[in-house]
This record gives structure tokens, C-alpha cells and sequence, in this order.
């Protein structure tokens, strides 16, 4: 008995011994570093660009090879935000940097962004608030879209409609809408064309904006969609989807999904003509080039009002704030805004490129030889993400990560649990609880909170009084650009001077 | 005092030596992650506040996560979702003994019986096949599953009982994921295949339910609630025999006569017979006036308050389920001419914010047929003494006879354990399908318990209050599974 127990203590020391000789850092003398990003086979061949960046740029050791060795580690974000509070996380996390640093997890580079080039100048200017928190930086993007409505001119010209304009209104919308799926399910046994896919959430945001409504109010203190702009817009989505047909509703979506990949079904209904439209961005088109058959493409806004906005959002690169070599993690941050990464991102049209400039002006960007069928696509979504994006709805002291109250609330009317003037009422009322919790639960927030309550309480006065609001007053991307642009905004720079 | 000898000191060295890594995995695995659960849930802990990067101290909160989770809505709905699902349980058990009950049967030899059905079943096979040539796909898939379960059912005559147990163990051994994606597809509204199955059956009926006079919907619905009725006043009436005989305590009378009438109080309010609305407040008083008569009129026998505990929770809970079942028939009966004008549509299953549970019920219980459950049946089917079914023919008695007085109290100490470990399960559960099907939607149709501590804790982060909903939740189990082992081992025993 001692001899076996003896033996397999002994075994399982060995094993130990092995394990740790065989761990990853062990088998290069190069410092590793981990970047903790989706599986996607890009990936890697990004990490190959990332090491002859390095030699290029004189980052490398005596010998010649690069300083440091970057590896994929792929993980979801839950896992990456569970390692993360823990202490494990890894060098370099693809994270939406308001889910990770009110944590406390990320690494401040705004000094390292000024050294290296890759601050806010390097990138679009609508998305500070996606990588920005008090002026001090978080993150840089790796790619970027803005989402619109993809055209397939191909099924617009075999039902001989015309393919819609760049801007249009919800009525605009509805008209040729209702044409298509008139002409294209005639004759059919059962609906299976659409006018168009995508998320309702997008649209309604969208549309809400264009009428001068946000999700948050100037401050991001509290929710403002029990409105009636935003009811007026629930009931037009609740009319498209089950009344007009224009969206399948979660049951047609349902019977198209087939769990394959990212996008599930829609890409190839797309292709097919069952959507003549798809709400996505640029990154489709990694999907729609292995098609053998290339359909024509175009690419619309979506349908709204006066103030004309996208939604802008970003997969960015953030830096751990326990990573032990955050110096060589700031150079994959270089690399990112640098020609390299940027070309190849334009190449492999996973998005929009992180820095806007090696995309302007760049003919292999606008107008790609080997795909002409892309038409307006390239040039449309980067004037847009240079000109009107806006980032998501988002505010500080609401937790977007647990329940989607939005989407709870939008569920009930569609399920006719409830109105839409119940449905808004609701969404506001959830929202607003959620502020509620979070400011409870931190102390330091509630202080910050307090004083944006007041401040907001300033602007409902001046907004009465029919006052400019000074802009250092209003924390919500939209409705600074909003104000500035129908001249309600004050523009004050930092001395209190009037902006020329 | 016994003298350990130097060898048995020896001995347990050894021993405590190769359990010990078994030891340390439990404390640092289990036990600790435990404690600390136990700790959090009276902290305010956060994520947010509280990790490696945040030095924000931690602060007791004493009960206040958990007065906060009885004052939220939220939780009682996730709640109710929760012991929704767990009303399919009963449906699991019976199915998991029938499918053993089955299994349990030689199927070996050549019977004409069995030779017949190997002709019926290859008939339906191939009149499938003529079906889909002549383009008649719909059809095609009511047929086909036709046939399937009737070469599910021969399997055992073709393949053996090892194929056949097999085959039905299938479901416990694939990976749940797997099947869920499977049966998302099963659910799909248009081109899923049970909704093909349905459409050439609805578009059948439709008409033809459409055709009857709304006096016929309305008598057909008549019926359906004077069986609910008969179910309740029979189910009352033995609750009541029992007490006055002294088998039942006058708790587990009151608590059985509450459990009978939870879907007569709903009916109230929910029933669209409004005709003979007056019978669920008459069943009520009816119920009052069961508990006068009992308290003036005394009883011969005398025992303690909780006798047949077990009793009014099985009996009269089973009672409950088969009630509500048939109120919400009846309603939908009253209703289904109406229905039935615009043609009938198949269900949206898991889309719908009212199919959604019961779609996922639906697949729970043919998950159940073949679990574990259907294992332990069938071990305990085989430890069925043959000497009490040959006492049972020579006495006569029927094959239903035999069941009921031989094989069901023989399975009885079986059944108590599928039992409590179907409700423990049932309290847990609901997690994997919830993130895997439904995200818990629609409108949180879906959403229960598990996925509720899912969310608060690892997406909002609030450690503590995710810690103090799963506390309450083992408090309920505990409770559950405490109430089960007094009243229902002695149940089983008796």
C-alpha cells in the first residue's frame, strides 16, 4: 500500500514538474504577451502582420526577432470579464470599454496614445465616448462600423422598383416596402421575402434621434423614452413588422435561422432576394465575397426624420491594467492606428479601417478593383462615420450588461402583452430603477450623479427659457451634436471664452 | 478504549493519504466557494466596487439583498416561472414508467403481433415515400413521424431490448446543447417539422371546428368544467373521508383543500365561461362549507395535524395539475369556432410569450421519458417479486389491477426518490435551455431562477445579491426536499 501511495505521489509530482516545463512562457525566450480576442482565423494572420511591424519598426531584440511574442487567446466576453476582475486577465482584451472600466480592469493609455500616435486624432470622431472616460483614454479600435441599410440592387431591379436613396423618410420607407414584399411574395405559398432585417432596437434609436429623443437625457441621469416621439415609433415598427411585413417578426426569424456562423441565415437571404435589405456594416462583406455569385450592392441610411444620425460602434483593443508588460502591449495599440493593420483591415473589409486616414482618399478602399459590384458601399459608410455617427445610447450609472429592458419592453408589445405607450412607460420605469440600484450600490457614483442631476436641472431651466446650452454642461454625444446643429449649443471653451 | 495498533495507525495514514487530494479538491472546490457564497450573500458585494483592482472595503448589509430580492417582483415572477415548469415533473415521472414499463416487456420472438406491426410500420414508410413523390410534403412529415415511432417501437423486435433501451436512453446521453439547438429547430414556425406535422391536421380540422354551432363549443366546454368540477368535489370528498377516519390530519386536509382550489380561485378571474362562472365561487363555498361540517361534526379517529401530508401535496397537487389542464381546455374549447372562422394556425412555440413555457416543458418531458429516472424504474421493476404478480392472476386481477395493487406500491420507495430529486432538479433548472433557446425571452416568459442568479451575478455583477437569490433558492429546496423526506418517506413506508 505505502509503495503504491509512494508511487503515485512520486507520478504525480513528475506530471507537475512536466506541466510547468511545458508551459507556454517557457518555450521562448521572448516575453509573451496575450491577447484575449474572438477566434476568428484573421486573427492570426493579424498577429503574423503585427510581428513584421515590429521588425520593421525596430522593435526587436540582439538577434533580430521581435521584442515580444503575441498570442491569441480566445474567450467570450463573460470569461474575459470574470479573468479580468480576478487578476488574470489578459495583456491586450477586444472589450466595449463601458462594460470593462468602471471596473477598475483597464490600463489608462492616453500618455501612450499621445507618444505613439494612436489618441482620438488617429481615429473617428464620434466614437471619444467608446474610448474616452474623463478625457482619459481606454481603448483603440480595431475595427470600426457604422451600420446601414445594405441594398441588394439586384432584387430591387428584378421587381423593376427603384433602388432607394441614400437618405430617405420612414414614409419613403414604407412606400417601397410594401411594394417589395407585395411583388416579391406574390404568388407565394407562405411569406418568405422581406424588405428588410435587423434590429428593431437600431431603428427605433435611430429614427428617435432624428427627432431630437435619446434613450438618455443630457446628463445620462435618467432614462427619457416614455415619450410620445418614441411610442409614435414603437407603433411604426409594431405596423412594419405585423401589419406591413416589411421586418420578419421573431417567428419568421425564427424559421430562417439556421445557427450557422455570425449574421445566422440573414447573409444568404440577403444574397437570395428574401431580404432586399440587411442592417449591417462593412465587416459583411468578409461573407459576401465568398459568394460565388456577386450581387450588386448599395447601402442607404436609416429612414428618418430632421436630424440625421448613425449609430457607430466599435470592437476595440483595451490594455489590462495587471498586465506585467503594459509597455509592450501600448505597441500593439501603435500598430493598430499604424498603415500595416489598417490595409489589411480595407484588404479583408472587416469593417472600416481604425484610422480613417488610410482609408480616405485610398482607392483600394473606395472603389476595389476586384469588386466592382460593391458600388457606393466603401465611400457612404466612411463619410457617415466621418460626418453624422453617433455612438450607442449609453450612460454611466446604467448597467447595459444584465437584462436588455429595451428589448423586454419591445417583446411585450409585440407579443401584445401591452401598449406602446405601456411598453415606453416601462422601459423608462426599468431603466430608471437600474440607475437607482447602481447609485445606491456605489457611493462614489452617487456623488458624480448628484451633481449631473443638478446640472441637469440647469439645463431643463435654460432649455425653457429657450437659452444656448453651454456644452460643457451635456455628457451625451447626441445631444451636443444635436444642439450644436440646430444652434442651441453655446460653445465655450475651457477658459468660460466663447468658441469662434 | 480501543488500542490503535501501530499498522491500523499505518493503514489510515495510507488511506487519508489517497483521499486527501479528493479532500483538498472538495474544500478549495466546494466547500470554500460555498462559505464565501454564504458570506456574499450578506455583503454588497459588487464587481464593480469590489475586486483586485478596487480596495473599496466590503460592507455587511446584514438581510437587506435578500429583503431587497422579496420586495422585487422580478423574483417571484422568475419564480413562478420556475414551478411552471416544474408542473411538467408528474407528466416526466409518468413517462419515464411507462417507458420502463415497456421496456421492461420481451419484445424477442416472432409473433404475429410483432410481424403484424413490422408490416404497418414499413407500410407507413413507404406510403411516405408516395407522399413526397406526389409532393404532398406536409403530409409527408405527419406520416413520417408516424412511422417513426412505430419503428421506435419495433425496435426492440428488430434490434433487441439492448438497441431498444438504448434507443430510448438517447436523449440523457446527448449533449444538452445539442438537443436544444435541435429542438429550436423542431419549434421553428414555418418550416420546422412539427408545425409541417400540424398544418395538414389543422387545416383539416379548421373548417370543420369552424362548422360547429357556437352551442356546441359552449356544451363541449359545459362538459370539461363539470369534469373539473367532479375532479375537485371527488378529490375533496376522499381528502375529507381520510380525516374522518383518522388517515389524515386536519392540516394536511386544509393544506390539500388549498391546493385543490388555487385553480378554482384563478378561474375566477380567468374563465371565459361566464355562463357558469357561478360554479367556481360555489366550489369555493362548497369548500367552506366542507371545513364547517368537518370542525362541528368531529371525528371517530383521532391523529396528528400533518398525517397524509404527503398525501394532500402528491394527490391533491397531481388533482391540481389535471384541473388546470382542463380549465384551460375548456376555455379554449368556448373559444375554438371563433378560432377556427379565420383557419387555424400552428403555434409559434418558442417565439410566443404564452407557448414559450410550455414549448420548453414539452421538451423537458421527452427528455424525462429517457433519463435516469427511466433507469432507476427499471432497476426497480426487476426487483418486483414474480411471487405477487402470480398471487395477482390467481386472484385474477386485470392487467390495470396488477399495476395498481402489485407494481406501483412496489415502485413506491422509487418514486419518492425520482421524486425529490425531480423537484430538487426542477428548483435548479431551466439554465441551459433559457440561454440556449430563449435568452429568457420573450418578455422574460423564460426566465427562471438559475438564469436570474446567471444574470445578476456574472452580467450586472452584483456578487451579493446573486449569492442571496441563490441562498433562498437552496432555502426553498431544502425546504422542499425537508418536507419531502418527513411526510413522504412515510408515505411511501405506509
Amino acid at each position: 500500500m505505502g509503495k503504491l501511495f509512494v508511487g503515485i505521489l512520486l507520478l504525480l509530482i513528475l506530471a507537475s514538474i512536466g506541466t510547468l516545463l511545458t508551459q507556454p512562457q517557457r518555450q521562448t525566450e521572448r516575453p509573451v504577451i496575450y491577447w484575449k480576442s474572438d477566434a476568428n482565423p484573421q486573427r492570426y494572420d493579424q498577429i503574423e502582420l503585427f510581428n513584421k511591424w515590429l521588425v520593421k519598426n525596430g522593435h526587436v531584440d540582439k538577434n533580430g526577432k521581435p521584442i515580444v511574442e503575441l498570442r491569441l487567446d480566445s474567450a467570450n466576453n463573460q470569461s474575459k470579464l470574470i479573468q479580468a476582475v480576478s487578476g488574470v486577465g489578459g495583456d491586450i482584451m477586444d472589450a466595449k470599454m463601458s462594460e470593462f472600466q468602471p471596473l477598475g480592469v483597464l490600463a489608462d493609455i492616453s500618455d501612450d496614445a499621445k507618444k505613439l500616435g494612436f489618441g482620438l486624432d488617429a481615429t473617428y470622431p464620434g466614437l471619444k465616448q467608446s474610448l474616452f472616460v474623463d478625457e482619459k483614454q481606454y481603448a483603440y479600435p480595431c475595427n470600426v462600423s457604422v451600420a446601414g441599410l445594405w441594398c441588394n440592387v439586384d432584387a430591387f431591379k428584378k421587381y423593376e422598383i427603384g433602388v432607394p436613396p441614400e437618405i430617405w423618410t420612414p414614409k419613403e420607407f414604407e412606400r417601397i416596402g410594401k411594394e417589395f414584399v407585395k411583388q416579391a411574395n406574390a404568388n407565394k405559398e407562405r411569406r418568405e421575402a422581406f424588405f428588410c432585417s435587423g434590429s428593431q432596437k437600431a431603428f427605433a434609436i435611430a429614427i428617435c434621434r432624428s427627432e431630437g429623443l435619446d434613450m438618455f437625457n443630457e446628463t445620462l441621469t435618467q432614462c427619457t423614452l416614455d415619450n410620445p416621439r418614441y411610442i409614435k415609433i414603437l407603433k411604426l415598427l409594431y405596423k412594419w413588422t405585423y401589419e406591413d411585413h416589411l421586418f420578419p417578426s421573431a417567428a419568421e426569424l425564427l424559421s430562417m435561422n439556421t445557427e450557422s456562423g455570425y449574421g445566422g441565415s440573414a447573409f444568404s437571404q440577403f444574397q437570395s432576394g428574401n431580404y432586399a435589405m440587411l442592417y449591417i456594416g462593412r465587416y459583411c462583406l468578409i461573407r459576401f465575397r465568398e459568394f460565388e455569385q456577386k450581387i450588386k450592392l448599395s447601402v442607404s441610411r436609416i429612414p428618418q426624420y430632421d436630424f440625421q444620425n448613425m449609430i457607430i460602434c466599435t470592437r476595440s483593443a483595451t490594455l489590462y491594467r495587471g498586465s506585467k508588460r503594459k509597455d509592450l502591449g501600448t505597441l500593439f495599440f501603435a500598430y493598430l492606428a499604424d498603415k500595416e493593420y489598417n490595409d489589411y483591415i480595407i484588404r479583408g473589409s472587416d469593417g472600416l479601417p481604425p484610422n480613417p486616414q488610410y482609408a480616405l482618399n485610398n482607392p483600394e478602399y473606395l472603389h476595389p478593383a476586384k469588386y466592382p459590384n460593391e458600388g457606393n458601399v466603401h465611400e457612404r459608410e466612411l463619410k457617415w462615420a466621418m460626418t453624422i455617427a453617433l455612438p450607442e445610447p449609453y450612460s454611466p450609472y446604467y448597467k447595459s450588461t444584465g437584462m436588455d429592458w429595451q428589448q423586454y419592453a419591445i417583446d411585450k408589445y409585440f407579443n401584445n402583452l401591452c401598449t406602446a405607450e405601456e411598453a415606453a412607460a416601462e422601459t423608462q420605469t426599468r431603466i430608471n430603477g437600474e440607475i437607482k440600484t447602481t447609485i445606491d450600490a456605489n457611493p462614489h457614483l452617487e456623488k458624480q450623479y448628484l451633481q449631473a442631476c443638478e446640472l441637469q436641472k440647469k439645463i431643463d431651466e435654460y432649455k425653457k427659457a429657450g437659452k444656448k446650452i453651454p456644452n460643457a454642461w451635456i455628457k451625451n454625444p447626441f445631444y451636443l451634436a444635436y444642439c450644436r446643429a440646430n444652434g442651441t449649443l453655446a460653445e465655450i471653451n475651457e477658459k468660460g471664452r466663447k468658441k469662434q | 478504549m480501543t488500542k490503535i495498533s501501530k499498522k491500523d495507525f499505518k493503514d489510515i495514514v495510507a488511506g487519508i493519504g489517497f483521499l486527501l487530494p479528493n479532500i483538498c479538491g472538495f474544500l478549495a472546490f466546494i466547500a470554500g466557494p460555498l462559505i464565501i457564497s454564504l458570506a456574499m450573500a450578506f455583503t454588497n458585494w459588487n464587481l464593480e466596487l469590489h475586486n483586485v483592482f478596487k480596495t473599496e472595503p466590503i460592507k455587511f448589509v446584514g438581510f437587506g439583498n435578500f429583503i431587497k430580492l422579496l420586495t422585487e417582483p422580478d423574483f417571484f415572477r422568475y419564480l413562478g416561472n420556475t414551478l411552471f415548469f416544474m408542473m411538467g415533473i408528474p407528466f416526466g415521472i409518468g413517462g419515464s414508467l411507462c417507458s420502463a414499463l415497456l421496456l421492461s416487456k420481451n419484445f424477442r420472438g416472432g409473433s404475429r403481433r410483432v410481424w403484424g406491426m413490422v408490416i404497418v410500420t414499413v407500410m407507413l414508410i413507404v406510403s411516405l415515400g408516395a407522399l413526397v413523390i406526389t409532393g404532398l410534403g406536409g403530409t409527408a412529415m405527419t406520416m413520417l413521424i408516424c412511422g417513426l415511432v412505430g419503428v421506435i417501437l419495433l425496435s426492440g423486435s428488430i434490434g433487441g431490448q439492448t438497441i431498444y433501451r438504448t434507443l430510448f436512453y438517447f436523449p440523457y446521453f446527448t449533449a444538452g446543447v445539442a438537443t436544444f439547438i435541435l429542438w429550436k429547430k423542431l419549434y421553428s414556425p414555418d418550416t420546422g417539422p412539427i408545425n409541417n406535422a400540424l398544418k395538414p391536421l389543422l387545416n383539416f380540422a379548421g373548417p370543420r371546428l369552424a362548422a360547429i354551432p357556437p352551442w356546441g363549443a359552449h356544451l363541449c366546454s359545459g362538459i370539461l368544467i363539470l369534469l373539473l368540477a367532479a375532479i375537485f368535489i371527488y378529490a375533496a370528498w376522499r381528502k375529507f373521508l381520510l380525516w374522518r377516519d383518522g388517515e389524515s390530519g386536519t392540516l394536511s386536509l386544509l393544506i390539500g383543500l388549498v391546493v385543490l382550489s388555487t385553480p378554482v380561485i384563478f378561474s375566477c378571474f380567468w374563465s371565459q365561461f361566464k355562463s357558469v362562472s357561478f360554479l367556481f365561487p360555489a366550489l369555493l363555498i362548497m369548500v367552506g362549507i366542507f371545513i364547517v361540517y368537518a370542525l362541528l361534526s368531529g371525528r371517530e379517529h383521532q391523529c396528528p395535524l400533518d398525517r397524509g401530508m404527503a398525501n394532500a401535496i402528491v394527490i391533491c397537487g397531481a388533482a391540481m395539475i389535471f384541473i388546470f389542464i382542463l380549465l384551460g381546455l375548456s376555455n379554449v374549447v368556448y373559444v375554438l369556432p371563433q378560432l377556427a372562422s379565420d383557419g387555424l394556425e400552428p403555434p409559434q412555440w418558442i417565439a410566443d410569450y404564452y407557448w414559450a413555457k410550455p414549448s420548453l416543458m414539452l421538451m423537458g418531458f421527452w427528455g424525462a421519458i429517457g433519463s435516469n429516472n427511466m433507469l432507476l424504474y427499471l432497476a426497480g421493476l426487476s426487483g418486483v417479486s414474480q411471487e405477487l404478480y402470480e398471487a395477482a392472476d390467481i386472484d385474477g386481477a386485470s392487467p390495470f389491477q396488477r399495476f395498481w395493487h402489485v407494481t406501483w406500491p412496489q415502485l413506491a420507495n422509487v418514486t419518492f426518490f425520482i421524486l425529490v430529486m425531480s423537484v430538487i432538479g426542477g428548483l435548479q433548472g431551466g439554465f441551459e435551455m433559457a440561454r440556449t433557446m430563449t435568452q429568457g425571452g420573450p418578455a422574460g416568459a423564460t426566465t427562471t431562477l438559475s438564469y436570474y442568479i446567471y444574470t445578476e451575478g456574472f452580467a450586472t455583477g452584483r456578487l451579493g445579491y446573486a449569492s442571496a437569490v441563490a441562498w433562498t433558492l437552496f432555502a426553498l429546496i431544502f425546504a422542499v426536499t425537508a418536507f419531502n423526506w418527513k411526510f413522504g418517506n412515510r408515505y411511501t413506508n405506509e
